[in-house]
């Protein structure tokens, strides 16, 4: 097991410990399951907490790390070296990217991995357009793999455009 | 000269088609390379950020937070 495969087996125990009622992973380590490598320094997971009421508190999620002695790094958790940033689905695109993300593997662990058309609506949400990100669509996009009915379906029920 | 720069637009798209269909595994080895190019390139321009790091993939050798 290398660090990356801890870092997921980690997640896995995330939520078998009910911390978070669901996961997925974002970012430049969910495109290399659907493209070529990107570079990056940290793991960006989405979240979803089952907690009531609008205030999402991260504590349940920093107390399940000190119990594991993963450090905190700023806004990231140290696990196994690699610094992953936790982050609670911030609207109903993101829930929806996590819920229907997809089942992988990563060596002997199960990975949930967001599916590249939600990444490409994802990446075009008003506050996620960055030059970077773009040329992430584009990469997702030259791929020739996508689902584009179901890539259609989720620009338009969130009414996103491609550039 | 057009058939020269077809050949290079063709011999990347070649490369990215490869890279895309590497390993799960392999491709987690060739983000720690890209990371090592990126250190040494940004590292002489400015100072490094604290999360860019070389991820340690060998179990063992996690280094702690600095």
């Amino acid at each position: 097991m290398d660090n990356f495969e801890e870092a997921v087996a980690a997640l896995n125990d995330l939520k078998a410990r009910q911390v978070v009622a669901e996961y997925a992973l974002g970012g430049a380590m969910a495109l290399l399951f659907w493209s070529e490598p990107a570079a990056t320094f940290d793991l960006d997971v989405f979240v979803i907490l089952d907690q009531p009421g609008l205030l999402v508190s991260l504590e349940p999620i920093y107390s399940w790390a000190r119990e594991n002695g993963y450090f905190e790094h700023a806004e990231h958790i140290l696990i196994a070296g690699i610094p992953v940033q936790l982050i609670p689905a911030p609207n109903e695109l993101a829930r929806s990217a996590i819920l229907e993300a997809a089942d992988l593997r990563y060596g002997t662990e199960p990975v949930r991995v967001i599916r590249p058309e939600y990444l490409i609506a994802m990446y075009l949400e008003e506050s996620a357009r960055t030059r970077k990100r773009m040329e992430r669509v584009a990469t997702l996009l030259d791929e020739g793999t996508l689902d584009r009915a179901l890539l259609d379906g989720i620009l338009m029920k969130y009414d996103l455009r491609l550039p | 000269m057009t058939t020269s720069l077809q050949r290079l637009r063709d011999g990347k798209r070649e490369l990215r088609r490869h890279r895309a269909t590497m390993s799960i595994e392999e491709k987690v080895r060739q983000v720690v390379e890209l990371q090592k190019i990126h250190i040494a390139i940004v590292g002489q321009r400015r100072p490094l950020r604290a999360l860019e790091r070389v991820w340690r993939l060998d179990k063992d050798s996690s280094p702690a937070p600095s």
